[in-house]
């Protein structure tokens, strides 16, 4: 197969290519921006600087030229929100079979497959794709910078007639969440909006970023969406996830589940939160939380 | 105006189970609903009739059962419904999907709006509303947050990674929302079973020009070939007893994990 790998600026391809690599024969990397640094691993990298205005359909379009110019039949697209909007027109546009936020690829006597998570998480699915042209998004890190520059090249991306731009306000970056190193993260174990500090005083002496569950944010409008772990929040694989209060549904594992040391407080001793954790702590949150707050500081003082 | 709502009936995945035994996702033991991002869709398509006047028809693909889901979406607000339905519908791919979704679009049409949620919880391809956009060769729209309805035009606000962007898009359009757009109105059971099944019509494949051998498992862009749990549980170490007994138990496992260097 012949891969092309679409990413925006600021990403690290890499794994992007690792995830072509084991059914491809070559992997071209496209930049969509700017700028952008060469890719580890693949065997060329440009950046493609669309004269329009960005729009999805201008994309798709541009993306659609650039695998009909290199005959690629896989397109691995970093899976962001835009490029999510594109990758569904691009799979009207050339009649692919698509796996959104695909984990791995395969080819078996099905011919191509991608892995993806089912039902929120609780399996995992191989699919079979069943067209010539096979298109997948996957999770990007954000690239650490320093690499080489990546040569740029100018294209024409015609927008669709009937919709216009007409602003794009940049929105202040709160997620320190998705490369946290420490997150402490809690739910509706806690009972009011004043109990935040006494959690935010753990994430404090652990240097943790503070993280919620999703009720905090859609029913009890705590904290905003960024600080969600989980299916419609944010995916954390910190080095320490503490879980304060939280059930574990399924859709909140699949935030965190791959986090390295995982502590969890919950009083309800057969809460799911304890099969994906390696500390359970059976317990309440208003006994231990400040305690082990005030512990740690006192250690670090 | 005339508004079409896309909502997709979908199992409660909170209660889906991987059975280990069988090596089966056990599906249709779980209780189904109308997926939580069409309601958000629906509820922008019933505020925008307030505002500007409007025929708000509900559309959907699925097996008969989604007629309920067709019903709880008329008790919503909808003027009426319309399911399309065949011995294919429980394995739709998102293309497959989205070709139905056109053709009910044309066949009930034209529309001047087509809404949709952003997602699907059981599936999660975030696909259909750009394919069908993509069919009817209108403009879409993605992850939108705020929704203003004008003359032939709409005004939307969308969020993407790290900004909000504003756009005007020209009708007829297709239109996917997020669950920030509005809190949807909820409804009682008593008010769903008072919606007359004459707002909710049957169609076929057929009926909204799809062919139905195009629709099979073969056919398909994509097929589920095989599933395997997503993770083994970890073999986690309960800790219990008095407060701060748990508390130096939790800090030497902190420890020993090296986690905070
Ligand atoms: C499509 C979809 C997407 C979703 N996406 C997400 C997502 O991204 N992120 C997410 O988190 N959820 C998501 N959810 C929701 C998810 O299914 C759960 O409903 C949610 O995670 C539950 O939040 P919670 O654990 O805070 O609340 P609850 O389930 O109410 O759990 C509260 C927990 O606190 C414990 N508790 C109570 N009091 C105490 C105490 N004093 N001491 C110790 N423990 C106590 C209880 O035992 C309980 O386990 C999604 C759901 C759907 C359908």
């Amino acid at each position: 197969m012949s891969a092309l790998v679409v990413v925006e600026p600021g990403h690290d391809a890499q794994t992007l290519v690792e995830l072509a690599r084991p059914v491809s024969t070559t992997v071209d990397v496209v930049v969509l921006g700017e700028s952008g640094e060469q890719a580890a691993g693949a065997d060329s990298t440009v950046v493609v600087t669309a004269d329009g205005c960005g729009c999805g359909e201008a994309t798709a379009a541009l993306v659609a030229e650039l695998v009909g110019a290199k005959g690629a039949d896989l397109l691995v697209l970093a899976s962001t929100e835009r490029l999510r909007e594109v990758a569904a027109l691009l799979t009207a546009r050339l009649d692919a079979a698509c796996a959104p936020d695909a984990v791995a690829l395969g080819r078996t006597d099905e011919g191509l497959t991608a892995d993806r998570l089912l039902y929120g998480g609780v399996a995992i699915g191989t699919l079979a794709l069943q067209r010539p042209v096979a298109i997948v998004t996957a999770a990007v890190k954000p690239s650490a910078g320093g690499g080489a520059p990546a040569p740029v090249q100018t294209m024409a991306a015609p927008c669709i007639e009937g919709k216009t731009l007409t602003g794009r306000t940049a929105v202040a970056d709160e997620g320190g969440l998705a490369n946290a190193d420490r997150v402490v993260a809690f739910g509706r174990g806690v009972r009011t909006h004043d109990d935040i500090a006494m959690v935010r005083a753990l994430a404090d002496a652990l240097g943790a970023e503070l993280g919620c569950s999703r009720p905090i944010v859609d029913d009890l409008k705590w904290l905003d969406l960024p600080h969600q772990v989980g299916l419609t929040g944010t995916t954390v694989k910190p080095q320490l996830y503490v879980a304060v209060g939280i059930s574990g549904q399924i859709q909140h594992l699949v935030g965190m589940r791959e986090s390295k040391l995982i502590i969890s407080i919950n009083n309800n001793a057969s809460a799911p939160i304890f099969e994906a954790s390696d500390v359970a702590v059976v317990a309440d949150l208003y006994e231990v939380v400040p305690r082990l707050a005030q512990a740690l500081a006192a250690r670090s003082a | 105006m005339r508004i079409l709502v896309c909502v997709k009936h979908v199992p409660d995945t909170t209660e889906v189970r991987f059975d280990p035994a069988t090596a089966e996702l056990k599906v249709r033991q779980a209780p189904t609903k109308i997926n939580n991002y069409d309601e958000n869709a629906l509820e922008a398509g019933v505020v925008l009739r307030g505002a500007l006047g409007a025929e708000v028809v509900v559309g959907c693909v699925g097996p008969a059962e989604a007629s309920k889901t067709v019903k709880e979406a008329v008790a919503m607000g909808a003027d009426r419904g319309v399911l399309v339905t065949g011995p294919w519908a429980g394995e739709l791919d998102a293309a497959g999907t989205a070709r139905v979704l056109a053709g009910l679009a044309t066949a009930e049409g034209p529309f001047d709006l087509v809404l949709a949620g952003d997602v699907s919880e059981d599936g999660y391809h975030s696909l259909v509303p750009g394919l069908v956009a993509s069919y009817l060769s209108v403009p879409f729209v993605r992850g939108v947050s705020a929704l203003d309805g004008g003359t032939g035009t709409v005004a939307v606000d969308r969020a993407v990674d790290g900004a909000v962007e504003s756009y005007t898009v020209a009708l007829p359009a297709v239109l996917s929302v997020t669950t920030a757009i509005n809190t949807p109105r909820t409804v009682t059971k008593l008010q769903v079973m008072k919606v007359s099944m004459s707002k909710v019509a049957t169609r076929s494949a057929a009926d909204v020009g799809v062919d139905e051998a195009s629709l099979a498992p073969q056919a398909a862009a994509t097929r589920l070939v095989a599933v395997r749990p997503a993770a083994t549980p970890r073999r986690s170490e309960v800790v219990s007893g008095e407060p701060d007994d748990i508390v130096a138990t939790v800090i030497a496992r902190i420890d020993e994990a090296g986690v905070l260097a």
